[in-house]
């Protein structure tokens, strides 16, 4: 299997073969990981919708504590990153590393705003004396959240290291297209996963 | 290989478009009772845009992609169910 494509005549880099590229080829392990952890998430929205079921009125009144400004403006940043890794991974595909690298620079400078709304969203709450052991709403919302924070974190650090130290000079291989591959996937599940959180969390007050 | 930037700016639009629907219909709770199992509707389709263009589901094994299928429609179904006959 060719992945390194070779110049044309012109010394122009083709687009790498679409055959070469399928993702069960190149990251099966990375796709065994994504089942297993939405698998694990499921079983924690089971437990809260359980849990909500049972304390209607104290979860849509804790809920409405929530700042859902807050919650819009998260899921637009995450969303907007993974539009911009997206564009990373089609870059390199097209052998184009410095696009690739630049719309992975803007991807995590876009994303580090969730950590810092996050952070200011989790102060705020503290200083109202909103803490874990408030009550069973707000235990689910830092637990839930603060998982789900982790692998945004790992996220963050994966896409870090594929675009400051893989994709640091050279042509695309597949070393390097499984590693972008893998980061991009798991990006994606962070951004897949908060799309569930945020109705959950922020959208049930009242309704 | 169906990553273009056509399909990726276009997926982008939508799933921007569905959370400010989603946003709006919580906001105004203009459906009443049954507002949530709209949101949760619109969550189930922002997630199947993000499975099938962001992280190309359909190219990876059957089995991958029946998983998706029935994660996203048990969970949403799920959350939209509890919510509505719970409490």
């Amino acid at each position: 299997m060719r992945l390194v494509a070779e110049r044309d005549s012109a010394g122009q880099m083709p687009a790498l073969a679409a055959s070469s590229l399928n993702l069960p080829a190149l990251a099966p392990s990375i796709w065994a990981f994504v089942v297993a952890d939405a698998a694990s998430f499921g079983i924690f929205f089971a437990v809260f919708s359980s849990e909500r079921s049972v304390q209607a009125a104290q979860f849509a009144q804790s809920a409405a504590k929530l700042d859902i400004r807050l919650g819009l403006f998260n899921t637009l940043v995450l969303i907007t990153s993974s539009w911009l890794v997206a564009h990373a991974l089609a870059a390199a595909r097209r052998n184009n590393v410095m696009g690739a690298r630049r719309l992975l620079a803007g991807a995590l400078g876009v994303a580090s705003l969730f950590a810092v709304c996050k952070a200011f969203e989790y102060s705020t709450k503290v200083s109202h004396g909103l803490t874990p052991l408030t009550n069973e709403f707000f235990s689910f919302y830092y637990v839930l959240t603060g998982v789900h924070l982790l692998h945004y974190a790992i996220g963050f650090v994966a896409l870090l290291y594929i675009r400051n130290s893989v994709l640091a000079d050279g042509d695309v291989d597949a070393r390097k297209l499984n590693w972008l591959q893998s980061g991009a996937l798991y990006w994606h599940l962070v951004d897949l996963l908060w799309v569930f959180l945020f109705p959950m969390l922020y959208l049930q007050r009242a309704l | 290989m169906n990553l273009t930037n056509r399909s990726i700016n276009l997926t982008f639009g939508l799933l921007v478009l569905a959370t400010a629907a989603s946003f709006a219909v919580a906001d105004s709770g203009a459906i009443g009772r049954f507002s949530f199992a709209v949101i949760m509707l619109i969550t189930a389709i922002k997630a199947a845009m993000i499975l099938h263009t962001f992280m190309e589901v359909r190219e990876t094994a059957p089995g991958v992609r029946v998983f998706f299928l029935v994660w996203v429609g048990g969970v949403a179904t799920m959350i939209a169910v509890f919510h509505l006959f719970g409490g």
